[in-house]
This record gives C-alpha cells, structure tokens and sequence, in this order.
C-alpha cells in the first residue's frame, strides 16, 4: 500500500480557510489519482532547514507515492522540499483560498520537450481515467517560437496536431499563446476554472529557471503538481 | 547495410563440385557482375562454357547486368561464351585489356568503343617490347615476344612446352617456375623483369605505360583491365547502379611475383563500395577488402546462382549508400517517425506512397494520395485517402532500424538493426517504369511477418469521395519461405479519378503489365530511368555535400510529381501529406511550376493545364463578383471554386482568413506561369489557344478590377499582397506589378479587338506600382513607410513566425514582413523593376522580414544572389533547404513543402547561375559564393539538356540541340563549349 503524504506545518488560523484543510484535501486529490491512501505529517516547529530535512527523510520511504505541502506561511519548506522529492507533490499555492474538491479539469502547461511531455504522461492519463477533463497549453515566446506559420487555419491544424501526437495523451486537447509562459498558463487556469496544474520540471529554482512554477506558486489560487524530471530525461530535446 | 560473406573459405564447394545448393556466398543482391575471364569464369580456354552462359543469360532476363573483362579478344571470348543475353540486363565485354568495349545482346555483339592503336604507339611497343626482350636475353634468358596484340606486346618468360597453357590453378607452381628461371638471368622476380620493361617503355615514349603480368608474360601496353573497369563503370552509371550494387569476380587479386595481381586492376576509386571477390589460389593472398574464397570458376558460378536463387526467393536487394545521394534516418523515434514518413515519400504517376513503416504502428501515418483526387469539392475536403497497401504486422516489432532514402534511384530501404541473423529488410519502389505502380518486398525470420492479403491473387481495395472520385488500388501478393526467412512480395496498382470512381480494369492491365515485367526487371528499369533523369537534371557541388544532397533531396520530389499526358494539381505539400488538404495556392504556380518547366516540362505543362481546365471556374466567380474576365481562387482544389478556409489561428489566436476575398494576385500568378511555361519549354514561346484566352481573361479580370481616379491614376484597393501580415492594403507593387504585367502581356498577345488591347495598355501605365524615386524604394503598401520601423531581429531571430509571437495588431502595425513582396517583382519581373533597384530595396526590406512563411528563405537566396551577395544568399538557401530535412516548422509530419522545394532549385538556378530564358534565347550571369569554388546544374531549357558548369573563371555550357546563350556585359568568366553553344555577349535581347 502506497500513500500520500498531507504536510502539515503551522496553520495560519487568520487565514480565512485553514492551510491543514487545503494541503488534506490537495493530498486526498493527489492520493485519488495515485490510487494511494493519504496519511499526515505534522511538522514540529523549527529552523526551517531542519524542517525540510525531516521531511524529505520521512518522505523518502518507499510507501510515499506523492505528498502534498502549501506555500503559504511565513517559512514554507515547500521550496526546499519540492527541488529535492523525487516522487510527485501536490503545492497549494501562496494565494490559495480555496480547499480542492476533487479534480475535475486539469490543465498541462507543456514547453514542447520530450522530457516534460514523458515526465507529465502518467499522471495525465490518471486525470483522464478519473474522468477528468485535461487540456494542455503551449505558450510561445522567444525560445520556442516555430520558425513558420504559413497558414492560419492548416498551420494550426498540423501543428496543433503534431504537438499534441508527440507531448500529449490522446483525448488531451491543445491551447496555444502566446506571451510569457509563466503569464499565460495561470491566465488560462484562472480564465478557464481549472482545479489543477501539472507541471513537470528539473527541480532547479536558480535564477532563470522554472518561472512556471515559481509564479504558480506565489502567483496563482490553482494547486500544481510537481512531476520531477530526471536529469537523463531532461537532457531529451 | 551490408552483410559479411556468411561462409568462409573452408564452407565453399570443393572447386569442380558445382554450384547447385552452394547457399548464401554473399548474402545479398547486387544489381552487376563484373568478372575476369581466365581462371575466373572458365579454368581454361578450351573449356565449356555453357554453365556461364545459361546463368548469365538468366541474369540478364532478371535486369541484372554482367560484364566480362579479359586481355583476351572478342573472337576468344564471345567464342567460347556465346552467350546472347535478353536483357534488360546487359553484357558488356571490357576486352583487348581496356582497349574495347563491346556489347552483347540477343543479336550478337556490337563495339561500344575501342581505342585505336596508332602508328607512333606501335612503334613504341613494339621498340619496348623488343629492347626488354634484348635485355632478358642479354642475360641469358630466352623470351618471345609471342603475339602482338592492339595497344601491347607480350613476352613469354616461359616459352617452354610444359607451360605453354598453365591452368590457373596452377599459378602457384607457374611463379615458382618462372621465378626460378629469371634468378637464373640475375632477375630476383617477375616485378624486376615489369620494372625494367617500364623503364623501357617510359623512355621510349610511353609516359603512361601499363606493364602488367600474369606471371608467364609481361605486356606492356598503353591500356589495362582499369580501363575496361572505368568504361564498364561508366556504362553502370548510366543504368543507375552504383558502385555498391557491384560484385567484382576474379582470381588474381593477390601479388603476384612481385606485381599486383591483373585483377587488382578492376578495383578502381570509380566503383567505390564494390564487393571484390578472389575464386583463385591466391598463394601469396589478396589486398584489403577483397575477399577471398576460392574455388575457381565453380564458386564463380555459385555466385551466380546466388543471384538467381534470391531473385526466385523474393529476397530484398541492396540499395546505394553514397553520403551525397542517400537520406538516412536511424533508430525508431516516434515523435519524428511522422516527419519521416513525408520525407521517404515515393511517388510516380501522380501517385504517392508516404514512407511509414510496413508495420503502421500507431504512432505513424501511412497514406495513399492521387494528385486532383479529393474526397468532395467542399473547403474542409483534403485529399482523398486511398486505401492502406503496405499494412502488415511484425511480431516482435522492430525497435531500431536504419532506413536509406537512395534519391539516385527513388529506392526506399530498410534494415533492421539486430543480433537476429535474419533481420527484418524492406525495399520499395513507385515505379516510373509503371508509372502508379508501388512494388515492395519485405524478408524477416520465418513466423515474424504476418499478411492480410492471399498470396497469389489480386486483391481491390477502394475508397470513393462522395462527391464522385475515388481511388483504389490492386495488390498482388506472392511470398516464399527458405529455411530461416520469409520474404513477402507485393506489387500494387494504383488507379485514381478527381470524378469518377477507380477504375479496377485499368488497375488490373497496369498490374498485369507490372506483374509481366516483374520486380527485378521494373527495379533495373526505376534505376536506369532515374539514372536518366539525375543525367539530365542535376546538381553537382564538390565542396558543398550538405547543400548538393538537400537540393537532389528537393529535385526528387519535384520529380515526384513528374505526370504526363493529364493535368496537375499541386497541392502545397504535393504527395506527400495531406497537409493544406492538397489545395493548390500561388505555390504551384509561382514555385514550383518554374522549377518543372526546367526539370520535367511536360509536367509544368499539366500545371498549365490543371488551371486552363478551371477558367471557366474563375469565370464564374468573375461574374458572380461583377467582374469580368476570370479570377483564379487563391485555394483551389477539384472543381477551382475558392476552397480556402474563412477562419483560422495564428498561434492562438482565432482570427478571420482573408486571403481567399482578398489575395488576388493570384489571377496575375496564373497567367504569368503560363507564359513562364511557354517562353522556356517551347522554342518561339507561343502560347496555345487556351493559354492565350486566359490571358486575355484574366487581363479583363484587372481591367475591371482596377479603379481609375479622377487625376487619371489607377488603383488596386483592398488586397493582401504575398505579405499576408498586412491585410486589406491599397495598391499593393507585387500585386499592382503583376497586374500591370498581366495587362500589357495580353495587350501584346492575347485574341481581342485593338481598342481593347489599347484599353488595357492606357490601364496599365496608369496603374502605381509604388516606387519612390526619390528614395529608391517600392513602398509595399501605400502607407507602408508610416508604420512603425520594426526590425525582425528587435523581436526575435529569423526565421520566425513573428505575428504568433508579437501578435497580430502588432505585427500589423509594422513594417515587419512575412515574406518577400515588393522584392517579387524583382524576382518575377526583373524586367519591369526599376533597373538597379534590387540591391537598395533588398537592403531595406530584408532587415523587416521575418520569413515566417515556408517559401520566403528561398526567394530571398535567389534575390541576395541576383544582388551580389551570394554568401548572404547561399545561407538562406541552406535555410529553405532544412526546412523539411530538420522539419524546422514542427509541420514537416504533415508532408513536405514543395513550395520551398521549387523556390530552393529556383535559387540555383535563377539566382546563382543567373539563368533566363528570352526570345528563345538562354541568358546566364552566374555568381558563385565562395564556399563553392566550383558548380555544375544540370536543366531542361528550350526543349535542350543544359550543363553550365563554372569553376574559377570558367564556364563551360553544352547543350543537347544547338543553344543560343547570351552573357551579361560584365560577366566575369571565360566561356568554351563543345557543343553547339553559341555565345553572344552583351546581354539579353
């Protein structure tokens, strides 16, 4: 039996909804779509170093299939512990105000590499199977912009087309921006009530790295899940 | 891929035990043989033949070609061989040791070539030949000078009874005793006694003297058996088979008494990647990289029967694997497999087979396309898809293979990488000997293949649009089993209608024919017949290997559309997806129509033809717009009703298409490829009666297109111009040029009254095309100059889709560009440019384009050239090169772009050879960048085969037919012709 581990640190009870309640319900979210039991690690008080030491050892047993952790408070270890997990961890985001009521659509930011596209399948494919609807969303920029757009209507189609064959699970649809990625993707979660992001990524937060989820976490209200990417898949174009 | 030899000597038939059930020697398929005479085919000269007769004979029926090279002559060898092969495989006799060439066929044999002895190299032989012959006597050794023979002379070392006709399985002994004899006269070995006679032979006269030995005699001569090997290589050549498909046969490879073996004479640089194979003793071994396994002429005849044996065995034969002709993907990577299967493409006959793998994994996309054969009239109808053909399964699947696209000879193959022994292999072909005609042949470990269709019979599929076309194919299957493999054979024909359903008896009498001709035979016939068309139409780059394999990889699919006798509807992506749903855009027209009118012409012909058989189409749409004349849709497909789509994305952002109201210099494009078509494939350029009443059409079209202010000035309002990032824009040049073009062209040609043609005359002086004297610049738009002086590079690198990145408003809003549009008129019409006004106005709108269309790198190279900047233009052409080969658009998977593929030939042969033709007259200006030291292209101009080849100061052009060629004044190179060429200095007429 694997679980899911809800972190619990200090609650801010002046917080219109408590942060116990929302890291519960975002573990039993991750747990659900895991196939996983949950189970709760109240965090003692203590240099936050300490902290998230204690919990990456406690979440490193083998029955951990995935935690749950908030950004919020006045010394989240949620920073420290999400570069170095090794299994998938739901955060609930620093401007969260709501408690997950199950999930029901899921969005993908996806930067259009093999690694991110193969960290994020499973977990996709388990939204999809819990009957929820997922879309991925592209945003270009400078970095990824193609090359051409010959045509409106056929170079989306192909291209769209060929994006979602190569990144994406079937019966995924396919947004595209435009914009900075970081920007638009908590735009589309925001405009479209989604009830979760999944993400996955390299775990490096230095400088110039992951704005995604640096700013779906201080930025955003939508819970992310962190999908860590190995370094062998990351080398992947 | 190549496979070892799978036996080693020890393995082999023991020398007169016949060849029958010798295996596998080889363990592959070659497309010649080429073989020495003595010791290798026969052990004597007395000995039958018949054996080698009877198989090379078969050989030849199977389009596998022989070539026999002996010192020998015609009487001894056609004597003893009497062979009369039926073809299509030849027999080539290399005799007289490389001074002829004879070929044979059923009517016996026939001189190819011979090189003449000439009374100065008879005496100098024969001062050679006696003066070694004084020499070796001088010592004490008799000799005779035993025969003469055309280009040599002989001296027996051993003129004694017992070795007058040693066998060659004697040749041990034979040196022995003739190094015997020689150390007696002070001579250490055979190669002192050639050393001397070359010494001789060099001071009398023979710079080039070719001292050889078969260990009894020493010739010198002024030709050897490398002779023989370059002409027969030559010949090989011309049939498509390249040095890889060759088995070199021998028995003397190995030294000799000090001399290279006689036959380390035929591996010559020429025939690159040949097997050679020693059947001899070889006492003192053979050189690297010929293989050695004895056993005389009977193992000679067991690699024959091989040969035979595959054939009947149905196994997959081998292709090219020259870097410079070869397109090679390795390992299966599903995100990419979709873009391979655009790239591997085979088509002929206006039919294409997109390269998936035999086993259609899920993650591929096989298809089967007929060009004009849509599944409705409708806008979101694409190209009908045809019935899957190549479907099977392969239990396991293959997980990493390597698959060659040959472009030398439009030969698709495949290997599976594995330890297995008998790896899955795949070959196919679209046959342009039949043309519509796929065949296939696929060999795995026996259990791993599984079929659909029963072998031996005919099986239809179809599939039908409901608007009336369809396409089906005719597949016939036959498959063997040996004791490891099984091979699977289908060959299929493919019958397709815009408008009516396929037709299974013209199916099944192409498929009878097909069958009848067989899979050998319509193999040797695709290599030969491309090796035909790379001869007429080609590129050559010694110093660019890069650029040269990406313009034969362009130049094939342009071939691939090579259609006789019918129209042609190109779509976007030809036959290779079903990108654009096969519509046909200004691509067709503008891109590649130029570049078939010099590769295929009578496939530029169905071009014209697909768009004459729509004029009453844009008639209509004409008068349903209250227009005269006749409109071309900018989307066309089976009917040439406007089919383009009213809505679309950029990145994503939805927006409204405007391009199928307002892109209307289509209409001009139409009627400019007509006669583009006509003033370079026919000779006086006179247009037909259909052409010229387009042109009159579409000239009425702009008569009443246009609006003509009240100070007299004309004006084409609320179009989109080739730059689709400025929409609905007054008095676009590109398209106000092309108009202008297209009225003063049918003011001169088209069948109307005078006062007409006056009309349209007045109409077009009066119409602006927006250049600036002042400035020098074409304003693209009117309003063009007040936008906001964006650079491309402010925003990103090009090439870059800049209204996805920075947004449509934006990118509207500025002078960014998405492709070449003012600079079209320099490109399509040089000469109603203002005259030097390329250079400043690529120096202006160059820096604003963000070539975020497929078919902008290529034009821009053409310009850059045109304007001296060839390296500037060399890296674009690179760029439009990759387009597809790296799918740098992410949409490669969708098929490939034939417009940039035409644009990309186009900048060769327009814009760095300079090449135009003008009242039946071709000019050329070339410019070469300075990574190309030296350039040959290959084209088809004014019904003639054109070579210009430039290297340093000089250019060479010849042509097929008598050629006028004129030059700029200021070119800088020399000229020479061997040919009917006739230069005329100054400039176009």
């Amino acid at each position: 039996v694997t679980h899911v581990t809800a972190v619990l640190e200090r609650d801010d009870e002046l917080r219109p909804v408590s942060v116990d309640r929302q890291v519960v319900a975002a573990a039993e979210a991750l747990a659900h779509l895991l196939g996983a039991d949950t189970l709760r690690l109240r965090v003692p008080p203590g240099p936050s170093s300490d902290r998230a030491g204690a919990v990456l050892e406690a979440l490193a047993e083998e029955e951990v299939a995935g935690s749950a952790m908030s950004a919020r408070g006045p010394e989240p270890i949620c920073w420290d512990v999400i570069t170095q997990i090794a299994t998938p961890v739901i955060v609930v985001p620093r401007n969260s105000n709501q408690v997950m009521r199950g999930v029901s659509h899921v969005l993908l930011p996806m930067d259009g590499t093999q690694a991110t596209a193969a960290g994020v399948a499973d977990m996709a494919q388990r939204a999809l199977d819990a009957g929820a609807t997922v879309v991925g969303v592209h945003v270009f920029d400078t970095g990824n912009i193609p090359a051409f757009w010959d045509q409106a209507a056929y170079s989306h189609q192909e291209w769209t087309r060929e994006f979602a064959r190569r990144h994406l699970p079937e019966a995924v649809e396919l947004d595209l921006r435009s914009g900075r990625p970081a920007e638009e993707v908590l735009a589309h979660a925001e405009q479209d009530g989604v009830d979760l992001i999944i993400i996955g990524w390299g775990q490096d937060l230095s400088v110039g790295r992951a704005a995604t989820v640096r700013h779906a976490l201080t930025h955003g209200h939508t819970p992310v899940v962190l999908v860590p990417i190995g370094v062998e898949d990351l080398s992947q174009p | 891929v190549t496979q070892p030899l799978t036996r080693a000597t020890p393995d082999l038939p023991a020398p007169g035990a016949g060849s029958r059930g010798a295996g596998e020697l080889l363990g592959r398929t070659v497309g010649a043989v080429v073989f020495d005479w003595d010791g290798t085919a026969v052990p004597t000269r007395r000995a039958s033949a018949r054996g080698v007769r009877t198989r090379l004979e078969r050989l030849s029926a199977l389009g596998i070609h022989t070539a026999v090279v002996s010192g020998t002559h015609l009487g001894n060898i056609d004597g003893q061989l009497r062979a009369r092969p039926p073809g299509p495989g030849r027999l080539l006799l290399g005799l007289n040791r490389g001074s002829e060439l004879f070929e044979v066929t059923a009517a016996g044999p026939t001189l190819l070539g011979r090189r003449d002895e000439t009374p100065d190299v008879t005496q100098q032989l024969d001062s050679a030949a006696a003066a070694v012959s004084s020499r070796l006597r001088a010592a004490g050794l008799h000799v005779e000078v035993v025969s003469s023979r055309l280009n040599r002379r002989k001296i027996d070392l051993i003129p004694e009874p017992g070795w007058a006709d040693p066998p060659k399985a004697r040749i041990g002994e034979l040196v022995a005793a003739v190094t015997q004899r020689l150390g007696r006269a002070g001579f250490a070995s055979v190669g002192e006694v050639a050393a001397l006679a070359t010494a001789v032979a060099v001071q009398g006269g023979l710079a080039d003297a070719r001292v050889t030995s078969d260990a009894k005699h020493i010739e010198i001569g002024v030709t050897d058996k490398s002779d023989s090997m370059r002409s027969i290589r030559g010949h090989l050549d011309r049939l498509g088979v390249s040095g890889e498909l060759v088995l070199v046969v021998g028995d003397e490879f190995g030294e000799l008494g000090g001399l290279p073996g006689s036959d380390a004479l035929l591996v010559v640089p020429e025939n690159r990647g040949s097997i050679a194979v020693s059947v001899g003793v070889e006492p003192l071994g053979v050189p690297q990289g010929v293989r050695h396994v004895g056993g005389g002429p009977a193992t000679f005849r067991a690699l024959l029967d091989e040969q035979l044996h595959r054939s009947t065995r149905l196994r997959v034969p081998e292709i090219c694997d020259d870097p410079r002709w070869t397109i090679v993907e390795r390992g299966v990577d599903a995100a990419r497999h979709r873009v391979t299967e655009s790239l591997f493409t085979v088509s002929s006959g206006g039919v294409g087979f997109r390269g998936s793998v035999e086993e259609a994994p899920g993650f591929g996309h096989p298809l089967l396309v007929a060009a004009g054969v849509y599944s409705g009239p409708g806008v979101t109808d694409g190209l009908l898809h045809g019935p899957d053909v190549v479907d099977l399964q392969l239990r396991p699947p293959v997980t990493e293979d390597v698959r060659t696209l040959d472009l030398r000879t439009g030969v698709l193959h495949r290997a599976e990488v594995s330890n297995d022994g008998d790896p899955v292999r795949s070959v196919r072909f679209a046959s342009i000997v039949e043309p519509g005609v796929l065949a296939m042949r696929i060999e795995a470990s026996t259990g791993r293949i599984h079929t659909h269709p029963t072998n031996g019979s005919d099986e239809w599929a179809a599939v039908t649009s409901p608007s009336g076309g369809g396409l089906g194919a005719l597949a016939h299957q036959d498959s063997r089993r040996s004791a490891r493999v099984r091979s699977v054979q289908r060959i299929i024909a493919v019958d397709g209608s815009p408008t009516g359903p396929p037709r299974v008896a013209t199916a099944r009498r192409t498929l009878a024919r097909a069958k009848g001709t067989g899979f050998e035979r319509l193999l040797a016939g695709q290599r030969s017949t491309w090796a035909g068309r790379w001869e007429g139409v080609d590129v050559r780059i010694p110093e660019d290997p890069e650029t040269e394999l990406g313009l034969r990889f362009a130049l094939f699919h342009l071939w691939g559309l090579s259609l006789k006798g019918s129209e042609l509807a190109v779509g976007a992506r030809a036959l290779t997806g079903s990108g654009y749903s096969g519509h046909v855009f200004w691509d067709a027209d503008v891109f590649v129509l130029p570049a078939l009118c010099t590769i295929d012409p009578p496939a530029a012909r169905a071009v014209v033809d697909y768009r004459l058989n729509r004029l009453a189409a844009a008639r209509d749409r004409a008068r349903a717009e209250g227009r005269e004349g006749s409109r071309f849709p900018w989307e066309s497909a089976v009917d040439g009703r406007d089919v383009t789509p009213e809505a679309g994305y950029v990145g994503g952002e939805q927006v409204p298409i405007l391009t199928g109201t307002l892109e209307e210099h289509i209409t001009a494009d139409v009627a400019w490829a007509v006669v583009h078509q006509a003033i370079w494939t026919r000779p006086g350029a006179r247009l037909t009666k259909n052409e010229s009443l387009l042109l009159r059409d579409t000239a009425r079209y702009w008569a009443s297109r246009i609006t003509t202010d009240p100070d007299g000035s004309a004006h084409i309002r609320g179009v989109i111009g080739p730059d689709e990032y400025h929409e609905r824009v007054d008095d676009n040049a590109f398209t106000n040029a092309m108009a202008r073009w297209n009225l003063r062209t049918a003011a001169h040609h088209a069948p109307v009254q005078e006062a007409e043609r006056a009309a349209w005359s007045a109409l077009a002086e009066a119409l602006a095309d927006g250049y600036d004297a002042t400035s020098g610049l074409y304003e693209q738009f009117q309003g063009y100059f007040d936008l906001q002086p964006l650079l491309v590079r402010e925003i990103a690198e090009p090439p870059v889709a800049a209204d996805v990145l920075a947004g449509r408003e934006v990118i509207a809003g500025s002078q960014l560009i998405k492709q070449p549009d003012a600079l079209m008129i320099h490109h399509l019409l040089p000469d109603d440019a203002v005259p030097g006004s390329l250079r400043h106005n690529l120096d202006f709108y160059a820096p604003r384009t963000a070539h975020g269309s497929s078919l902008s790198p290529a034009v821009m190279a053409l310009l850059h050239a045109r304007a001296g900047q060839p390296d500037t233009a060399l890296n674009l052409l690179r760029l439009s090169l990759r387009i597809d080969l790296d799918d740098l658009g992410g949409t490669t998977s969708a098929g490939v772009h034939i417009g940039a593929c035409g644009g990309a030939w186009q900048a060769v042969v327009t814009g760095f050879l300079g090449a135009r033709v003008s009242r039946g007259w071709l000019h050329l200006d070339p410019i070469l960048p300075s990574q190309w030291p030296d350039l040959e292209v290959r084209f088809r101009c004014l019904d003639r085969d054109v070579r210009v080849r430039v290297s340093d100061s000089q250019m060479v052009v010849n042509a097929s037919a008598p050629l006028t060629v004129t030059l700029s004044p200021d070119c800088r190179y020399q000229t020479s012709t061997s040919t009917q060429v006739r230069f005329v200095p100054g400039g176009m007429p």
